[in-house]
């Protein structure tokens, strides 16, 4: 029987590949999903019910299902959901991220070859529901003097958003923000399901090979924690750094 | 043509209650300080609020330098600038270090560049005698040096009119003089000043006359020494002899 060693000789160069996968599935669904998430939390405490109403019901709804029926139906939703998007998202996409993503389907098949970016999609839509919730309470919870303060001042709504309240609340919610990217970082193995080629896939795939379930699902667990944890210290590192006496968690802690 | 003219102002919270102004009416001349005192809940601060339109009237004028700011048509970001507000809870801007508070509605409202905006900071500091604490945060201060902070940042964008909404309230006794002297400097200076304010030495000495509200409504108005110290209406006598009791 090969040794520990052996075995991890032989599929750590595939962990490598999943793990990469898992780390830009990860950071891209959480970019999109802070965005996704700010500009929903921005709506749903706006007075207007036409920007009100939607971002309740997409909260709702991505809060609301499992994310494992989101990532299947969105698979198999496609190619009708996917052909739309594609249009839309390709070339932007492409521009912004200075290499060529190709959202594209092929017609007439039932499901997507490579359903990398549809997992991003539903990764993105998932986080940024739970993200939005998030800002929206630490959008509350800033002291409404604060606002007005801005206003009296002259600033307009969207400056006193911009310039007070918003950099108050990501100081409030970065904890509660970390927490949320750490479960968008775990939740990504999900896309396994869907032979998105990451790492819990990559381990499904090694541990039906070699049979050394444990040791390989270990050595897999060691590195999900390892990116969770390098993860969580910087989110500290940076509330520390931007911390403000009076403000947040990081605040509240009298640096000595 | 008075700086300020309010025309029969109300304004309804909750139609369940009763209105918080019920048809309040007053002119503000240039360079005028009023004092505004009543009991809580009289709606001091509403009136003060509406004014710059913190809230928005239920009904009424409020003719500011000829114009009625509740039109829809008016930019009311245009007439903030010249109405400083001074909050009894401060407000600074916690996240700003008491130079970048100042700095910024000069440098996003008035679209000074950086220099000018630090410029004018230091110099509205240095008349409050915060300079020393230009890099402080506002957690960072004892109240005194937060208000004394607010009515700079106020000052600084250079207002026609100030709000001043119990400027004094949250202060411990010690540091309400402090805060009481920039005050009667600012009215020496001929500031058009609206104070809502239970200092009855600061009414007495600066205020060229005195509203008394009660229950969303002005109920006697006049020159300090009168209305202070022998008012006609029987309610504004209850509520002098109980706040005179109370801080003196
Ligand atoms: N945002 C609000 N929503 C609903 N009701 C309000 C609001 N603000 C004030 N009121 C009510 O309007 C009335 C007048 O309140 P206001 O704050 O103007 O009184 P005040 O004279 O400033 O009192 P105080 O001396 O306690 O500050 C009160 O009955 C108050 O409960
Ligand atoms: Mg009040």
């Amino acid at each position: 029987m090969a040794t520990t060693f052996e075995i991890y000789s032989r599929v750590v160069p595939f962990m490598i590949q999943g793990f990469k996968l898992t780390l830009f599935i990860s950071i891209t669904s959480v970019s999109i999903g802070l965005i996704i998430g700010l500009t929903a939390a921005l709506m749903k405490i706006s007075k207007n019910p036409l920007l009100r109403y939607p971002a309740t019901g997409y909260i709702e709804v991505f809060r609301g299902t499992p994310l494992l029926v989101q990532i299947l139906f969105m698979s198999f939703a496609y190619p009708t959901i996917y052909d739309v998007l594609g249009d839309m998202l390709n070339d932007p996409l492409t521009d912004l991220l200075g290499f060529t993503v190709n959202i594209t389907s092929t017609p007439g098949t039932f499901t997507n070859p490579d359903p990398l970016w549809d997992v991003i999609i539903v990764f993105a839509l998932n986080t940024g529901a739970y993200q939005a919730e998030i800002f929206r309470a630490g959008i509350q919870s800033i002291p409404t003097g604060q606002a007005e303060a801005g206003r009296s001042l002259g600033l307009t709504y969207a400056q006193t958003m911009r310039y007070i309240i918003i950099p108050q609340a990501f100081r409030v919610v970065t904890p509660a923000l970390a927490g949320e990217f750490i479960n968008m970082i775990l939740n990504s193995s999900l896309a396994s399901v869907v032979a998105v080629q990451e790492l819990t896939y990559w381990t499904r795939q090694s541990v039906s090979i070699y049979y050394r379930t444990l040791e390989i699902w270990f050595l897999t667990g060691i590195i999900y924690l390892t990116l969770t944890l390098t993860l969580s210290r910087s989110m500290q590192y940076f509330e520390a750094k931007y911390s403000v006496p009076g403000l947040g968690v990081a605040g509240t802690r009298r640096k000595g | 043509m008075p700086l300020l003219e309010v025309r029969d102002l109300v304004k309804i919270y909750d139609p369940a209650d009763p209105p918080a102004l019920d048809g309040v009416s007053l002119t503000v001349e240039k360079g005028e300080v009023l004092v505004i005192i009543g009991p809580s809940g009289s709606g001091k601060s509403t009136l003060l609020r509406c004014i710059n339109r913190l809230v928005e009237p239920t009904d009424g004028e409020i003719i500011f330098k000829g114009q009625n700011i509740l039109d829809p048509e008016v930019d009311i970001n245009k007439i903030r600038q010249e109405m400083g507000m001074v909050f009894q809870t401060f407000n600074l801007f916690m996240h700003l270090k008491v130079i970048d508070n100042i700095r910024l509605g000069l440098i996003k409202v008035k679209g000074m560049d950086e220099t000018e905006a630090t410029k004018i900071a230091m110099t509205m500091l240095e008349q409050v005698g915060l300079a020393d604490k230009a890099d402080s945060y506002p957690a960072e201060l004892s109240g005194g040096q937060a208000q004394r902070v607010g009515i700079a940042r106020a000052l600084a964008m250079n207002p026609t009119l100030m709000l001043f909404d119990e400027p004094t309230s949250a202060l411990d006794p010690e540091l309400v003089g402090g805060i009481i002297s920039i005050m009667k400097k600012l009215a020496d200076q001929h500031m058009t000043m609206l104070v809502v304010t239970h200092e009855m030495g600061f009414a007495r000495e600066a205020a060229h006359r005195v509203i008394f509200m009660d229950e969303g409504r002005i109920v006697e108005e006049g020159p300090p020494k009168k209305l202070l110290q022998d008012p006609d209406h029987p309610r504004t006598q209850e509520f002098l002899k109980r706040v005179v009791f109370k801080t003196e």
